[in-house]
């Protein structure tokens, strides 16, 4: 079952998740605008980010099961291999067996939009890892 | 990619802006246009929203770096 023949999931997707993304993308140029394809049972969010001088494309996915199961996001963009780096690109942005509240992805506190917005964080300790080869902040407990 | 580098004043404000973030002490605000960081602001939920429009999720988005 996809994302959209999931009850759940489109209701989901259409009370929160898009009016999300909407005002997200109501003030950003159309580059660095989010935009939302379906793809086999999943959705994938396309866009921009630029936390400094450098322009990254990436690509955040909804599973099928999603709110319950987190997003993925991955840069699109060759980086340097670099801490908090998974396969593929791929971010490490959350620690699911965290005890602390605040390092798991949790479907009733946080969208779509939240995950972009990691990921943004993200990239901003990456630039200047690149300069200082020192993850700016601390590890998830 | 030719990566081009913050200089170190740039860093500087980025990088007390994220530990301020990390800290629970600073939300992180961008240029609502392009992303581009902007500075670093109040935590405070109902500051009102300037030109530069702070990101919410960095005042709560779940962190895998947490303090």
């Amino acid at each position: 079952m996809g994302i959209l023949d999931n009850p759940v999931s489109k209701e989901r997707l259409l009370g929160v998740e898009l009016p999300a993304l909407q005002a997200y993308n109501s003030q950003r140029d159309p580059e660095y605008r989010v935009s939302v394809e379906p793809k086999g049972g999943e959705l994938q969010l396309r866009y921009r980010l630029k936390p400094a001088h450098n322009v990254y494309e990436l690509v955040t996915v909804l599973p099928d099961s999603y709110p319950v199961i987190a997003p993925t996001t991955r840069v699109l963009t060759k980086l340097e291999s670099c801490p908090h780096l998974l396969y593929q690109q791929t971010l490490c942005l959350w620690k699911q067996a965290s005890r602390v509240a605040d390092s798991r992805w949790d479907p009733a506190r946080f969208t779509a939009v939240f995950a972009i917005q990691a990921a943004w964080r993200w990239l901003a300790c990456y630039e200047i890892w690149v300069v200082e080869k020192t993850w700016p902040i601390p590890e998830a407990r | 990619m030719d990566f081009r580098p913050m200089d170190s004043e740039e860093r500087r404000r980025l990088l007390e802006a994220l530990r301020g973030n990390a800290a629970g002490a600073s939300s992180i605000a961008m240029d609502p246009r392009t992303t581009t960081f902007t500075g670093s602001g109040s935590m405070d939920a109902d500051a009102p929203r300037g030109e530069n429009q702070v990101i919410d999720a960095i005042k709560s988005v779940p962190v895998h770096y947490a303090g």
